[in-house]
């Protein structure tokens, strides 16, 4: 899990892995690790989550948290277009780091759409791109499993 | 016990006499050019396990003294040789000039034993020195760190092994007792380490002692409490070692800190949002008000030229009474206000929008002036209010004004007309030029009833919401110091007010 802080990183593990929501906003410190047993395509696969610390002025991202990794997910927040930079550059070091691993790119906070700042030609230019979006909700339980689905089933498809 | 059947030939005795230490329990066995057994002496019984035969080979006697005969140095001594009965003897193995081979059995069994005993004790001191040694290897200078709460593990190929005894907080892991497992694998309960050893390999692989902090990461204990935990590789003596602490305070107090400036942020974020929205709908009313007071000119003006029509119809005035005439009047008065107060708005409104541009030129203050007292003429002539434009004798010959010379004229006209409001009848009115400190002041003063401090502190702040009544009841938009502020403003001057009540007040443009 990799984007921008306070973007919902924490809260999506959360909501996958616990199915717990805080409105709470606990800034994480370093990395979480979290175990998620699933069955995707018939195959059951242990996702090792890593929730690494959001990056900002304060923290950046340690481009060595990446090695080994099979896929992330790059996740901006709606309501702050600031986040979209932090993970397009966040989106280069990892591809460069994991040797181009798949990921899926989350635009979390849905449930706040009244006060996007992400418009559709924003996520029309990421798609443009070939990255694949999901708009999810941590707090209203939105697409949350779905997008760890994909990037599973993307990560499995490059391991074949 | 037999006899020796044969002497012994000067050789064999001399070596006896000089050689063999002179204890009881010599035994000693002769035999010929083919280790065959020609005759013995001595208590034989106690190296060998069976008795010996007169014409047997040596080897079937006693096995363990294979390849002894003939001897490989002429004499051969063997000490401390453990026989199939269990003694220890030295063995003297000596060829004669016959060619006959005499082995004399020297008991060492008891000090063989006291030797073995001293050997145990050396060789067991040995292996303790060695177990140490390797033990130290293990234990190292951080032994006892899991006192200052480290978990210290030594690094040995891919395995991290624990050294020392595993710290308070290591024991309320959730999985801390998998340590205790044969196969534990530290990065089955620390993922994290497997990551972070990619970097801690150069610190490691270095040819100096060395330590590298890795980033922090969070576990859980079994009630469930978050703990914040650092590692450390370090190199030392040759050795690898990898240290886990829980982040120390000053990091918590670090990590609350940036808790806190994200918090702010995320604050100051919603804010900058706000704000943003706020003008946005500042902007919308603004381009309301200016839609709204631009349309409504024509009706009013529509009415005003009508009621003027109608004011000026001798016919129509002869069939009106006094009453539905003044009512006319009302209309036409009232009207004329309304053009005023919407003209006002339209202006402000545009100011506020920023629908402006200056026309910056060279501009006659007198002729301004005139212009002012054509427009309040009226006004003036009611109140008996005597205007004068005064220009200040030490004021330089070549000072010139760069103005919008509409916009000022506009400031200008609304300056003198709250003067004329508030100067009781009788008054007078000054519009002037004068130099100061910092440059020249444009003001307007007048012999009215002036304001205290309160109110002239606040008169350009809060100025669109109040109107006060002039000495002749006239009332006001509470628009027009608002206009003139902004007009001041956008030619980079200033405005403020100097006033005592019941003296009069000065507005003065300080212009740089």
């Amino acid at each position: 899990m990799i984007g921008a802080f306070a973007v919902g990183k924490t809260s999506l593990v959360q909501r996958f892995v616990n199915s717990i929501f805080s409105e709470k906003y606990q800034t994480t410190i370093g990395v979480k690790i979290d175990q998620k047993n699933m069955v995707v395509d018939g195959e059951e696969v242990t996702l090792l989550l890593w929730d690494i610390h959001g990056e900002d002025d304060f923290m950046k991202v340690k481009p060595t948290y990446l090695i080994g990794s099979s896929g992330y997910l790059l996740v901006i927040d709606g309501t702050r277009k600031d986040t979209l930079s932090t993970a397009v550059r966040l989106q280069e070091m990892a591809a460069s780091m994991t040797k181009g691993a798949p990921f899926v790119t989350i635009i979390n906070k849905s449930d706040l759409a009244t006060e996007w700042e992400i418009a559709e030609e924003d996520i029309e230019e990421l798609k443009s791109k070939g990255w694949d979006i999901m708009l999810t909700s941590a707090k209203d339980d939105f697409r949350v499993e779905e997008a760890f689905v994909m990037i599973v089933a993307k990560m499995m498809q490059t391991e074949k | 016990m037999k006899p020796v059947t044969n002497t012994f030939s000067e050789a064999v005795t001399e070596y006896i006499i000089s050689k063999i230490p002179p204890y009881i329990g010599l035994a000693m066995i002769q035999l010929d050019e083919n280790a065959l057994i020609k005759s013995w002496v001595g208590p034989v019984e106690k190296y060998f396990s069976q008795q010996p035969v007169k014409g047997k080979h040596l080897e079937e006697v006693a096995p363990y003294l294979f390849g002894m005969v003939p001897p490989l140095v002429n004499p051969m001594v063997l000490p401390h040789i453990q026989t199939d009965t269990g003694h220890y003897a030295e063995i003297h193995v000596l060829e004669d000039e016959l060619m006959h081979t005499w082995l004399f059995f020297v008991d060492q069994t008891r000090t063989a034993v006291q030797i073995q005993k001293l050997l145990q004790t050396i060789n067991d001191e040995k292996l303790k020195i060695a177990r140490a040694r390797q033990t130290n290897k293990f234990m190292g200078p951080f032994n006892a760190f899991y006192l200052l709460d480290y978990a210290s593990f030594i690094k040995e190929k891919d395995q991290y092994l624990a050294i020392g005894k595993m710290p308070v907080w290591f024991k309320e892991l959730k999985n801390a007792h998998q340590i205790e497992q044969p196969d534990f694998q530290l990065i089955d309960l620390f993922p994290f380490i497997e990551v972070f050893q990619y970097e801690a390999v150069d610190c490691w692989e270095g040819p100096i002692d060395a330590k590298l902090e890795s980033g922090i990461w969070e576990e859980e204990t079994i009630t469930g409490r978050l703990i914040y935990l650092q590692a450390i590789a370090v190199k030392h003596a040759q050795v690898n070692y990898l240290l886990i602490k829980p982040s120390n305070k000053n990091g918590r107090e670090g990590n609350e800190l940036i808790q806190k400036a994200r918090e702010q942020r995320l604050t100051l974020d919603q804010l900058a949002r706000t704000e943003k929205q706020l003008k946005k709908l500042l902007s919308f009313k603004d381009q309301f008000v200016s839609i709204v007071s631009h349309d409504l000119r024509s009706p009013i003006g529509a009415v005003i030229g009508l009621s003027e029509i109608l004011l000026s119809d001798e016919n129509l005035r002869l069939k009106m009474d006094e009453g539905q005439k003044e009512l006319l009047s009302d209309i036409n008065e009232e009207m004329r206000r309304l053009l005023d107060y919407n003209d006002k708005l339209y202006n402000w409104s545009n100011l506020e929008l920023g629908n402006f541009k200056l026309s910056l030129i060279k501009t006659d203050l007198k002729q301004l002036a005139e212009y002012v007292e054509r427009m309040q003429h009226i006004k003036m002539q009611e109140k008996k209010i005597s205007f004068s434009f005064v220009f200040d004798s030490k004021m330089p010959k070549e000072f010139e004004l760069h103005a919008d010379e509409v916009m000022l004229g506009q400031a200008l006209n609304n300056l003198v007309g709250n003067s004329v409001k508030f100067t009781p009848e009788g008054g007078k009115i000054m519009m002037g030029v004068e130099k100061c400190k910092h440059g020249f002041n444009l003001y307007i003063a007048d012999t009215g009833v002036g304001m205290p401090e309160e109110v002239s502190k606040k008169l350009f702040k809060d100025f669109t919401n109040k109107s006060t009544m002039g000495t002749y009841g006239e009332r006001g938009t509470g628009l027009g110091l608002g206009i003139v502020k902004k007009i001041v403003e956008a030619h980079g001057w200033t405005i403020h007010v100097e006033s005592t009540p019941g003296k009069g007040s000065k507005f003065i443009i300080r212009i740089k």
